[in-house]
C-alpha cells in the first residue's frame, strides 16, 4: 500500500480516503473500514477527536431525544451512533445529564473521545492513520477527485483515492477540488474552554451565579470588557472543586480574512482567560482558591465553510422535523445559535422527534467521488446550528464513510442507502 | 432601592419578569413551577436574580445560592424576603429561617 520513492513524494493508495479525524472522520473511517474498503485517514493534529479533542469540547450533544418527560435517555438511532456513545459512556464512567427542556448531554472528560476513537480505528485492522498530516491540494479528472495532495509532518505524501470522505469541518478538499462551498465562518461565534480546579466545592453547585453577578459589575464599571458576561458552565463538569468553562466569542467579521480573524480569536481570547482568572480569584468566594488547570489548545469553532450539496437541509426541515426516503442521518439537536448576546438563541421542534439528512446533503454538486461529514455537508446556516453538534456529526460521518465504501468497492449506492437506513433502525 | 416587601410581592414580580424574559408562550408558569423544567437556563437564573436584588435592594451572599433557595420562584422570594429582614407568613408558606444556606 505504501511506496516510498527517493525523488518524489511518499505515496498512499486506498480505497477511501476520509480527512480529519473528528467525530464525523472518524466515524467515516470506522464505517468504510468495517465496509471491507481499505481506508486511509489523515489529521492535522497529533491526536484524534478533531475539535472534540482540541477544543476540549466537554459534553457530547445530539444523541438522544429531547424528552421533559422522562428521566431515562433514549437514543436518536441505533447503529454506529448508539455503539459510539456506549463507549464513551464506559470510557468516561458518565451517565448522561439531563438539561432543561428535556435535552440529555454526555458528560466528556478530556481525552475520552480520542481514546474511544483510537481503539475503534485499531479494531478495524485495515485503516491507515497519518497524524500531523495536512491536506494542500486536490487534483480532479473530470468529476473524480483522483489525487490529494498533503504534508505529513513536513513531508509531501501524495494519496491516491478511489472515493474521498471530507471530514475536515470546513470542506477542505471539497474546495481544493473546485467545488463551491459557502463561508460560514460568521454564523456562529465560536468558544475558549478552560479549567479551574480547587473551586470552593460547598459553592460549585450554584457557584456561577456568583461569578455571574461579579462580571456584571466588572463589566458595568468597566473594569473588564462585556465578551467576559459570555462566560458559561460546561454541563456535568461542575464536580470535585473543577469546573469547566467556556468563554464565548462574538462571530467572524466579514470584512476581516479568515486567518487574520482565527488569530485575533486565539490571541484575544487567551490573554482574557488569564485575566478572567486573576479577576475571579480576587473577586468571588467560589473562586478564591482556584487554579487555572488548562486552557483548550484550539478555540471550539461552531460554524465553517460548507459544501454546497445537491441537497440541502433548511431550517424548516429541522424545526418541522422531517424525514426524507434518502435520509441517511438523523438530527435530534435544537437549533443553537450562538451570536453576539451571551447566551445562544434556541429554537426547539417537537420533543421525542428527530429530522433527516439526505444522501444527498453529503454529496457535492460537480463532484461524483466525494462525500462531506459532520460541519461541512450542505445545509442552511440556521439547520447547520443543529446540525453541527457530536451526535449528528457521528451520523454523517456513518453514512458518508458506508457510501465512500460502497462506491470505491463497485456496489451500487441504493445498497448504501438501504443498509444505513437499516443501521439507523436498529 | 424600593423598600423590603414581603414574599407574596416578590414572588409576583419575579414570576412576571420570568414570564415577560424567559419563560416560552403557552407554558404553564407560576411561583412553585421548577425553574429547571420551564425553560430557566442558567443565564436566565441569573438574570431573574439579579432583578430580584436590583428592585428589591437585598444581596443574597454566596452561601445562600444554593440548589435549594434557587429552585422556584418561590424559593427565592423567600430567600430575598428573609434577607431584606421582611420574611413574614405568606400564601407562599415561606417559615422564617427556610432560607437556604452553606456552612461557612
Amino acid at each position: 500500500m505504501t511506496r516510498a520513492s527517493p525523488t518524489g513524494p511518499a505515496s498512499l493508495s486506498c480505497d477511501v480516503l476520509v480527512v480529519g479525524a473528528g467525530a464525523a472522520g472518524v466515524a467515516a473511517a470506522v464505517a468504510a473500514g468495517r465496509a471491507g474498503a481499505r481506508v486511509v485517514l489523515v489529521e492535522r493534529y497529533g491526536f484524534l477527536g478533531g475539535l472534540a479533542s482540541a477544543a476540549q469540547v466537554g459534553a457530547a450533544c445530539g444523541l438522544y431525544l429531547r424528552d421533559p418527560s422522562s428521566s431515562t435517555p433514549r437514543p436518536v438511532a441505533g447503529g454506529f451512533v448508539g455503539e459510539y456513545a456506549c463507549r464513551l459512556q464506559r470510557a468516561a464512567g458518565a451517565e448522561p445529564l439531563r438539561l432543561e427542556r428535556g435535552l440529555w448531554v454526555l458528560p466528556l472528560p478530556i481525552a475520552v473521545f480520542g481514546s474511544v476513537a483510537d481503539a475503534l480505528l485499531r479494531e478495524c485492522g485495515n485503516i491507515t492513520v497519518a497524524l500531523h498530516t495536512t491536506v494542500a491540494g486536490a487534483q480532479t479528472e473530470g468529476a473524480r477527485v483522483v489525487r490529494v495532495h498533503a504534508l505529513a509532518w513536513n513531508q509531501p505524501l501524495s494519496l491516491r483515492p478511489a472515493t474521498v470522505v471530507d471530514g475536515s469541518g470546513e470542506g477542505t478538499v471539497a474546495g481544493l477540488a473546485g467545488a463551491t462551498v459557502e463561508n460560514g465562518a460568521g454564523d456562529q461565534g465560536p468558544a475558549l474552554v478552560f479549567s479551574l480546579e480547587q473551586v470552593e466545592s460547598g459553592l460549585t453547585e450554584c457557584g456561577l451565579i456568583e461569578v455571574r453577578r461579579e462580571l456584571r459589575r466588572a463589566v458595568e464599571n468597566g473594569s473588564l470588557p462585556p465578551l467576559c458576561e459570555g462566560l458559561a458552565l460546561i454541563p456535568g463538569t461542575n464536580c470535585h472543586g473543577r469546573m469547566d468553562l467556556k468563554l464565548n466569542l462574538p462571530p467572524a467579521s466579514p470584512d476581516r480574512p479568515l486567518w487574520q480573524q482565527l488569530t485575533c480569536w486565539e490571541r484575544d481570547a487567551r490573554a482574557l482567560v488569564l485575566r478572567l482568572h486573576r479577576f475571579l480569584v480576587e473577586n468571588t468566594a467560589t473562586c478564591r482558591r482556584a487554579r487555572l488547570a488548562s486552557i483548550a489548545p484550539q478555540i471550539g469553532l461552531r460554524s465553517g465553510s460548507r459544501i454546497q450539496g445537491r441537497a440541502r437541509l433548511e431550517e424548516e426541515d429541522v424545526l418541522k422535523s422531517r424525514k426524507s426516503a434518502l435520509g441517511v442521518a438523523r438530527g435530534c439537536w435544537p437549533m443553537e445559535r450562538w451570536g453576539n448576546a451571551a447566551r445562544p438563541d434556541m429554537a426547539f421542534f417537537d420533543e421525542r422527534d428527530y429530522y433527516e439528512i439526505a444522501l444527498d446533503c453529503l454529496r457535492p454538486a460537480g463532484l461524483d467521488n466525494l462525500f462531506a461529514a459532520g460541519r461541512c455537508f450542505s445545509a442552511g446556516a440556521a439547520a447547520m446550528t443543529s446540525a453541527r453538534v457530536i451526535g449528528t456529526a457521528l451520523a454523517t460521518g456513518w453514512a458518508a464513510g458506508t457510501a465512500a465504501a460502497f462506491q470505491a468497492l463497485g456496489r451500487p449506492l441504493d445498497q448504501a442507502l438501504e443498509t444505513i437506513r437499516r443501521q439507523m433502525n436498529q | 432601592m424600593t423598600p423590603p416587601q414581603d414574599t407574596k410581592t416578590i414572588a409576583e414580580q419575579l414570576c412576571q419578569f420570568a414570564r415577560t424574559n424567559f419563560v416560552a408562550e403557552g407554558t404553564a408558569f407560576d411561583e412553585h413551577s421548577p425553574l429547571a423544567e420551564t425553560g430557566i437556563d442558567s443565564f436566565a437564573l441569573f438574570e431573574l436574580l439579579l432583578y430580584g436584588e436590583r428592585t428589591f435592594g437585598v444581596r443574597v451572599p454566596p452561601s445562600h445560592l444554593t440548589r435549594g433557595n434557587l429552585a422556584s420562584v418561590a424559593t427565592i422570594a423567600c430567600c430575598m424576603a428573609e434577607l431584606a429582614g421582611s420574611g413574614r407568613q405568606s400564601p407562599l408558606d415561606c417559615k422564617p429561617g427556610s432560607c437556604e444556606r452553606d456552612p461557612p
